[in-house]
This record gives structure tokens, sequence and C-alpha cells, in this order.
């Protein structure tokens, strides 16, 4: 008679634990806090792709307006700590940007940042991306022309990696029927180099942008953004430090 | 085994399903609602006379204007923005005493007529009416609205560029 009390007691503590179990479980999903969205939409490089020169800076875009950049700082796989200029935020607030004030050499890189928000949200990222000059053998080299023409034709531009010197122009002109565009990365950001940025070019009409700074500009066509790209390599003929 | 044991396994068993099920079924809806019996009214009836005559007594002439201090100071989110959102008007955390007849965005792309605009109150009443419109120059983007009562109010759109992709951002403003 005693066994069979106990085990009429150890049902009921079972059958209490698993009600309670399931309560406690219950209440913790009901009032866990709403883990804060991330505000990090993309960057200039993208987070794992490899650029054939030196970024002339590392561009972050937000989807809400940064308020402080905490850190923002660049290394080297090795650990070296790349130096910079001071991170800049834009004059469109959702963008951060990491001047480089020296020419990255060939190797993995990875930038770490913290990005405070209003009311001190403070998020922290980071990103990797490589730099890898062996690709510029497939670019035509145009350096030493004051004046590059690129066609958009045939949903492409043409040619659609050119090497160039420092301070040229580059004219692209729309060939074709179709609405084309010049924009500099990301899509749709276009923050990279801001005045490389053409509106909508029609039949025949024209956009220019000068280079001064060393450096790849990877740019896209927004109306065809999956196909049509492009990269323009600012190069000075000297070897990065 | 005894008959009394039987019975007692049985009897332990029983229990335990009586309090596992009333757990599991506690948040649930009961199947039977306990009626509660409203308590009598001590109206007498009226006839279709009398009722018109209290109706004319108790109807206000004119209908009371909004208690503006019935509205409680609005507490404003995080504002989220698309690419290319320059500024909006009204813009987020904006205290508008008057109601406004659009929502107007300006951007610094081209944006598309494809982009949707949706101005919400607090009880998720949706108040634009219509498609949004771009403007000429490309770069507006003004969404109509009926006429908004004084409240809180929630802009939620969602920009398209010329390859058709949409990104979303939100803002709030409040009218008293």
């Amino acid at each position: 008679m005693q066994r069979l009390y106990s085990f009429v007691i150890i049902i009921f503590i079972l059958a209490v634990v698993a009600v309670g179990g399931f309560w406690t479980f219950r209440s913790q999903q009901a009032s866990a806090p709403s883990e804060q969205a991330s505000f990090f939409a993309d960057s200039t490089p993208l987070d794992g792709s490899t650029l054939p020169a030196s970024p002339t800076a590392v561009v972050l875009n937000f989807t809400s307006d940064v308020t402080r950049v905490e850190s923002f700082t660049l290394q080297s796989e090795s650990g070296e700590v790349i130096t910079s200029a001071e991170p800049l935020i834009d004059e469109l607030a959702t963008t951060v940007r990491l001047p480089l004030d020296q020419q990255l050499a060939d190797g993995s890189y990875r930038a770490d940042f913290t990005i405070c928000f209003g009311d001190e949200q403070c998020q922290e990222g980071s990103l990797e991306f490589a730099v890898d000059r062996a690709a510029l053998e497939a670019f035509t080299d145009l350096r030493g022309q004051p004046t590059v023409s690129i066609d958009l034709d045939q949903l492409a531009f043409n040619p659609a990696n050119v090497i160039v010197s420092p301070g040229t122009t580059v004219t692209w002109k729309n060939l074709e029927g179709l609405e084309h565009y010049v924009n500099t990365d990301t899509h749709p950001y276009h923050t990279y180099e801001f005045d490389m940025n053409s509106r909508k070019l029609n039949l025949d009409d024209e956009f220019s942008h000068t280079f001064e700074q060393v450096g790849a500009y990877p740019y896209h066509c927004s109306a065809h953004a999956d196909v049509m790209a492009g990269t323009i390599v600012v190069d000075d003929g000297q070897d990065p430090v | 085994m005894s008959l009394s044991t039987k019975k007692t396994y049985a009897v332990a068993s029983v229990v335990a399903l009586v309090v596992m099920l009333a757990g599991c079924t506690r948040n649930t809806n009961p199947a039977v609602t306990p009626v509660v019996e409203p308590p009598a009214t001590q109206q007498p009836s009226l006839t279709a006379q009398e009722q018109q005559i209290v109706d004319t007594l108790t109807t206000p002439e004119a209908p009371l204007p909004e208690p503006q201090e019935s509205l409680p100071a609005p507490a404003f989110g995080t504002q989220t923005k698309s690419a290319h959102f320059v500024s909006s008007n009204p813009a987020h955390e904006d205290i508008l005493s008057s109601a406004p007849d659009a929502v107007v965005f300006t951007f610094n792309f081209d944006i598309e007529p494809a982009s949707t605009v949706s101005v919400k109150s607090a009880s998720g009443t949706e108040y634009a009416v219509g498609d949004p419109i771009v403007g000429a120059d490309l770069l507006t983007l003004t969404q109509n609205v009926s006429d908004l009562p004084p409240g809180d109010y929630t802009v939620s759109y969602s920009a398209c560029w010329p390859d058709q992709t949409c990104h979303p951002g939100q803002f709030e403003f409040a009218l008293r």
C-alpha cells in the first residue's frame, strides 16, 4: 500500500512538473525582449568580394540615421591595423565611410565597426574583402589618355573593365533605345563615389566623371543591375605601400 | 495485481491526466462561456413619440469638438529609411496642428511608380488614398491621404528603383 501511495505521489509530481515547465516555456516566449533589427544594409566593398585594386574607402550603408561612429577599423589578415583618416558620416546620415590614405596591397582585409543610431542604440558588425591585382590582366589598359569613352550598348558597358590614369575624364554614352544608368556601387545606395551617379540616360545621352584618386571604382546600371556592371581602376603606376 | 491496486492506479492516472489537461487548456477559450446575466433594466419602455422627445433632448445640436488634451504625447519610434531618402513632409516626429492632404517624399534618385505608401493610424486604419504619384522630376513621391482625425500615424513605404527592386522605410508623425 505504501508503494502505491508513492506511485500516486510520483505521478502527481511529474504532472505538476510537466505543466509547470510548459507554462514557464510559454511565459519565457512571451516576455523575451524583441531583438533590435540590424540597421546594416550593405557596403562597398561588398562583404566577401574581391577587388582588382585597392578601394579608396570602406563605405557602409544603413537603414537608419547614424548619430555616432563608436569605432570603425580595418586590418590585414596578419592583424596589422591599416591607418586611415577619421571615419565620416555622410550628409545623408545613413552612410559612414572610412577613407583610406594608402593603397592596400594584395591580400585579405577585415573591417570592424560599432555604429550608433538614435537613442544610443549601438550595433556591431564586420565585413571581409580581398584585393587581387591578378584580375587586372583582363582589363582594357587606357592609361595615359586624358579622356576615355565607354559605350552603353547590348545591355553592357563596353569596355566594362578599364584602367585609366589619375585625372582622366570618362564619358559614357547610351547607344541603344533602352534606358540606362551609370551608378557607383552599391545598388541601390550609390554612395561609394558620390559624383559618379548619372540620372536616366536615354539614347545618345552622355554622362562624364573625372577620376582623381587612385583605386578601384565598381559601378553598375540601375535599370539592369543584375547583368550590367563594370569597374574603373585608376592607376598611377606606383606599387602599393 | 489486486483489484484495489488497479483502482488506485486508475485514480492516480486520472488525477495526473486532469492536472495536465487543466494546464494545457488554461490559455485557450473555454468551450462553454459562463453566461453572466445583465442586471435587469429598470427603465420602462417608451412609446415611439416619447422616444423621439428623449432623443431630441439628449442629442447635442452639433458634434462636440475632439478634446485635444485627451490624446497623450506621442511616443515615436526610430525612423528607418530606404536608400536615396532625403526628406519627407510631414517629417518623422512632426506634431501637426492641422491635417495634411498628402505625405510627400523627396529622394535623390529616380523613383519608380511601383513604389507604395501606407499611412496608418495607431488602430491600423489605412488613410492613404490611391497610388502614390511620382513627380515629373522623378525625385518626389506624393501620397494623398483622406481626412486624418487627431492621432498618431505610421507611414510605411516601399521605394522602387529602375530595375524594379524595392526597399522599405518607415516614419511616424502625430496630429493634435
